[in-house]
Formats: structure tokens, C-alpha cells, sequence
């Protein structure tokens, strides 16, 4: 097995597992490759909590032996991956970004870990995120803030800041990561990858700490829509430990019709929303992006979606939920929260039940709503976020001369579809004068996590900016 | 449609439901959680403001809105 490992990191997922597939490179050549990268970018970037490279090369080694005795089980054999460090990993310190559970060591992996286990992936370290996951700038107090690997000094994006980091610096082909109200397509879109809130209910939550039950959605973070596809048929699946999980009969391949292109489809675009507060050259960026769906054969439409200025009150959801899930923690250890995280948790506090439930009720109108929509279109297209990456620590920013606050404004677009649990993806479409990547988000109906998946794919196919990769 | 009940809360009303649900009532904390609490209040206002009555209260369990179910 000879490779030049240099480049390993700067593959995607699909390739690199044909080559290990085909005994062209091995495991451990793979994940050695990265760790060199890690060790290489780490000090720049600050990605990872925890590295666990010595299990990492130990599990690549098994599976070297196994691929070589009776060939790869999965695509993902072989793979190494990070693991947002909400996820519980069996002996290896989960710390959900929280001083509170800084030594929290699980007795057992969460049901998406232990399925990227079965299918012969192994993880290569616990990567950053935020506290709780309760932030969506990637702002950590506690462990150090990641930087963006395209420009050091801004943020990239959170709660799954280190697995978008992870991913974008070529130190991991695949992350998990996990989304209440933007959390992996945020950082997808800072980052300059590929990230999908599936379905809510299609990939099980067991075992990953949690911040809201309503809202909580786990999803995958790599290159292209390809590698997202390769990891939805192994991590979707029901798991009777989460309430919400879904069963999928007949099991769906992601993969199968990932070629079908988009022609005919009616893509909706809501753009006198969009248009209230966006960056020039974002809606740039998005603007040229529908002209490319346009000539694969899709037909873009603008539309008014009123209920889209409803996003904010997700936030009454996921204050009175996190308050729930924290009280313990709040009522004995208060002082060791990130104290902005900390006021996030306590306002929940304050939310009357019957608020609470009128937000529930509001979300189920809002579902409503964009079920009709979708009698007449297959997705909803806009900018994932409508900036690129922040600058670090600053809790204001401007927008054309319109100063917002940082954390509010980065998930102005993405939060509101948490509320009714639909696919949505984010892929790369361009890049700012400051050199920072810019994401589209589709957003599709619910369990068309294929035809969200195949669009994407489409889009990649006609473009190259999912290639790019920082230099450094 | 109902009105929110806690859009006035008062500083002291405030201040008095913190130690009854035994947060810290550390003045300078109560400082800081006080307009963030104020500001989470403004939320429920707008969502009272909404009008549900299209909405059997038994569907706002469900995450993925019904009409949708189906696959590709």
C-alpha cells in the first residue's frame, strides 16, 4: 500500500474511501495522515477538546486487518471522524464544553458514534463546542475559542465549531455534529463545507447531551454532498432510546438516485426576506448560485413566507427546555457556567407553561404553513447565514451599515426550520473579497432528505467550490 | 388570543420569583439576568400575538408537521 500522505487530508470522504476499499491506501495510512495535519494546524485552529489519535491509530489498525482478510464492511471502514464533544464516547471524557462536566467520562457511545463504530469508522478526537451547545458563534470561554481556518481571528460558526473547523483544515473527512437552531449548518457555512439537518427524528439523539428535545436534530459535516449521503445510510436509523427516532421501511440509500439531477423542480426563494438584512456579497453569491440551478433545469420562484419572521420565537422553546434539562446544574454549580450561557438557561426560568405551549402551538402552525408551501415547491433556497464568519468576540457587528447583534443575526435564517423539523443542507457557493466561504442552505420536505441531498449534488457537480481547501 | 401576563414584570417581582425558583439572587448577577429576562418577555409577546385557532392544541407535539409525511 504506497500513498502520498500529504494529500490525504485534502480528500473527500467518497474518494478516500474507494481507495481504502480497494486497498489502495490503508487505515492507518489514513488516519496517520491526519493526525499529522492536526498536528500540524491544531495550534492555529484549536478544533478538537480532547484527541484521541492512539485509539484512533489502534481501531486503524483492526480494521486494516479486517479489509485486508475480507474487504471493506462499509464505505466507511476505515474512516476516521471527529465527534462533537456532546457526544458520549465510551472511556473518553465528554465534556459538552462545560467546566460542570470537564471530567464526565461515558460508560457507553451515543447511538450515532456506536453506528459509525459498526460500520468500521473510528473517531480521531472530541472536537470544541460550544457550552451545552447553546450559542451559535462557536464562542467557548471554557477550552478556547476555534478560529476559521480560512481567516484566523473569525469565528467559525457554532455550536459545532470544532467539527466544522475539523473538517474545512483537512483534519477529519467526516464530523457529526448537531443542530437546535443552526448548529451545524452555521459552522458548515463559515467553514465552507457540506452540513445537513436531516429529518428531525431520522438519526437518533441517545446519547448526546442535550439542549432542547423539541429541537435537537444530529447531522453530518464533510466536503460535499456525496460524503453526506455515505453517512446518512449509516447513521439513519430507529433507536427506540429516543423518543422521537422514526422508523424508515424500507431502509433509504442515500446514494441510489444521488444522479437524477434536478430538472423540473421549483426551487422557492423568499427573497424580500432575505433582502431585509443581508451582506452585498453574500446575496451575491446566492443570487449567482440560482442562476446555476436555473440552467441544471430547476425553476426558481420568489415568494413571500410571512411566518419566516417567526424564527425568534424558537428561542422561547429552547430557553424553557434548556432551563429544564440545566436545572440541576444551574442550582448547584451556577458559577461555573460561561456566564453568558449561563443568563441563556436561567431566562427560561421565567417562561409561564402556558407560553411555553402556545410557542409549541405556533411552531405547529408555522408546519402548517410550509406544508401547503410545499404542495407547490420541492425546496426553499437562501442564504445559510447572512454574513460570512464574524470577527471573534464581538457581540455587534454591521451589515451594510446596519449594526446587529453577532448571535442573533447568524441564525436569522437557519433557526426557523428547526421548528418544523425539515431537511435542510448547506453547501459552499462562493467566497467573500476577505477570502471567507459563503453557504447556500435548500431546504426540502420532510423525509426528502434524498432530493435535498441530490440537489446539492447537482449544484457540486456544476461547481467547484466545495474543492477549495485553506491553505496554511 | 390572550395577552402575555409577565410583559410588565417589575424589577421587585422579578427579583422575588429568582429566589423562589432558587436561582443565585446575587444583586449583580440579578443585574445582568433582569433585561435578558425583559428581553425573552418581548418574545412572548409576539408569540401571543399569533393567532393558533387553526391548530388542534394536540398537533403542537409533533415535530414534522403531518401533511408532509412521505418519502422520496
Amino acid at each position: 500500500m504506497q500513498s502520498n500522505l500529504a494529500k490525504i487530508p485534502d480528500l473527500s470522504l467518497a474518494p478516500l474511501a474507494q481507495l481504502i476499499s480497494s486497498k489502495k491506501i490503508s487505515p492507518v495510512e489514513v488516519t496517520q495522515a491526519y493526525l499529522d495535519r492536526i498536528s500540524e494546524v491544531e495550534d492555529q485552529i484549536g478544533a478538537f477538546i480532547t484527541l484521541t489519535g492512539e485509539q484512533a491509530l489502534k481501531k486503524a489498525k483492526i480494521s486494516e486487518s479486517e479489509i485486508v482478510k475480507d474487504g471493506a464492511r462499509s464505505p466507511l471502514h476505515g474512516i476516521p471522524f471527529a465527534t462533537k464533544d456532546i457526544f458520549w464516547t465510551k472511556g473518553v471524557r465528554t465534556t459538552s464544553g462545560s467546566l460542570i462536566d470537564a471530567n464526565f467520562v461515558p460508560e457507553k457511545d451515543s447511538f450515532a458514534v456506536d453506528l459509525l463504530q459498526k460500520a468500521g469508522a473510528h473517531s480521531i478526537g472530541k472536537a470544541h463546542t460550544v457550552e451545552y451547545a447553546f450559542d451559535p458563534t462557536g464562542r467557548n470561554e471554557h477550552y478556547s475559542t476555534p478560529h476559521n481556518p480560512w481567516r484566523r481571528g473569525h469565528y467559525t460558526g457554532g455550536s459545532s465549531s470544532g467539527s466544522g473547523a475539523a473538517v474545512a483544515a483537512g483534519m477529519a473527512p467526516l464530523a457529526l455534529g448537531s443542530d437546535t437552531g443552526g448548529s451545524v449548518r452555521v459552522p458548515s457555512s463559515f467553514c465552507g463545507i457540506t452540513g445537513i439537518k436531516p429529518t428531525f427524528g431520522l438519526i437518533s439523539r441517545s446519547g448526546v447531551t442535550p439542549l432542547s428535545w423539541t429541537l435537537d436534530t444530529v447531522g453530518p459535516m464533510a466536503h460535499d454532498a456525496i460524503d453526506l449521503a455515505l453517512a446518512m445510510n449509516t447513521l439513519v436509523g430507529y433507536d427506540p432510546s429516543d423518543p422521537a427516532s422514526v422508523k424508515t421501511d424500507p431502509q433509504i440509500d442515500y446514494t441510489s438516485r444521488i444522479d437524477a439531477g434536478i430538472k423540473g423542480m421549483i426551487i422557492a426563494v423568499p427573497e424580500s426576506f432575505i433582502d431585509q438584512l443581508v451582506d452585498r456579497e453574500v446575496k451575491e453569491a446566492f443570487d449567482s448560485a440560482l442562476y446555476e440551478f436555473e440552467q441544471l433545469g430547476a425553476n426558481v420562484e420568489k415568494v413571500e413566507i410571512p411566518e419566516l419572521s417567526w424564527g425568534e420565537m424558537g428561542s422561547i422553546i429552547i430557553s424553557t427546555e434548556a432551563a429544564t434539562i440545566h436545572r440541576d446544574r444551574i442550582k448547584t454549580s451556577a458559577s461555573k457556567f460561561d456566564q453568558r450561557v449561563r443568563l441563556r438557561i436561567e431566562t427560561g426560568f421565567f417562561v409561564p407553561a402556558s407560553t411555553y405551549i402556545k410557542a409549541q402551538q405556533v411552531r405547529a402552525l408555522l408546519g402548517k404553513r410550509l406544508a401547503s408551501l410545499y404542495t407547490r415547491y420541492d425546496f426553499i433556497a437562501m442564504p445559510t447565514t447572512v454574513t460570512t464568519a464574524p470577527v471573534l468576540n464581538e457581540p455587534l457587528m454591521s451589515i451594510d451599515g446596519k449594526e446587529v447583534n453577532t448571535r442573533e443575526t447568524v441564525i436569522r435564517h437557519t433557526r426557523i426550520f428547526n421548528q418544523n423539523g425539515l431537511p435542510a443542507i448547506s453547501i459552499p457557493c462562493g467566497f467573500s473579497s476577505l477570502g471567507l466561504p459563503i453557504g447556500l442552505m435548500l431546504v426540502g420536505k420532510a423525509f426528502n432528505d434524498a432530493s435535498v441531498i441530490r440537489a446539492a449534488h447537482s449544484f457540486q457537480l456544476q461547481t467547484d467550490w466545495h474543492k477549495e481547501r485553506p491553505s496554511f | 388570543m390572550s395577552t402575555d401576563p409577565l410583559k410588565d414584570i417589575s424589577r421587585e417581582t422579578f427579583d422575588a420569583w429568582a429566589a423562589h425558583m432558587g436561582l443565585e439572587v446575587d444583586a449583580e448577577h440579578l443585574n445582568k439576568l433582569y433585561p435578558e429576562t425583559l428581553a425573552l418577555l418581548k418574545r412572548m409577546s409576539s408569540v401571543h400575538q399569533v393567532d393558533v385557532s387553526e391548530v388542534d392544541p394536540m398537533e403542537s407535539t409533533e415535530t414534522v408537521p403531518r401533511e408532509m409525511l412521505g418519502t422520496d
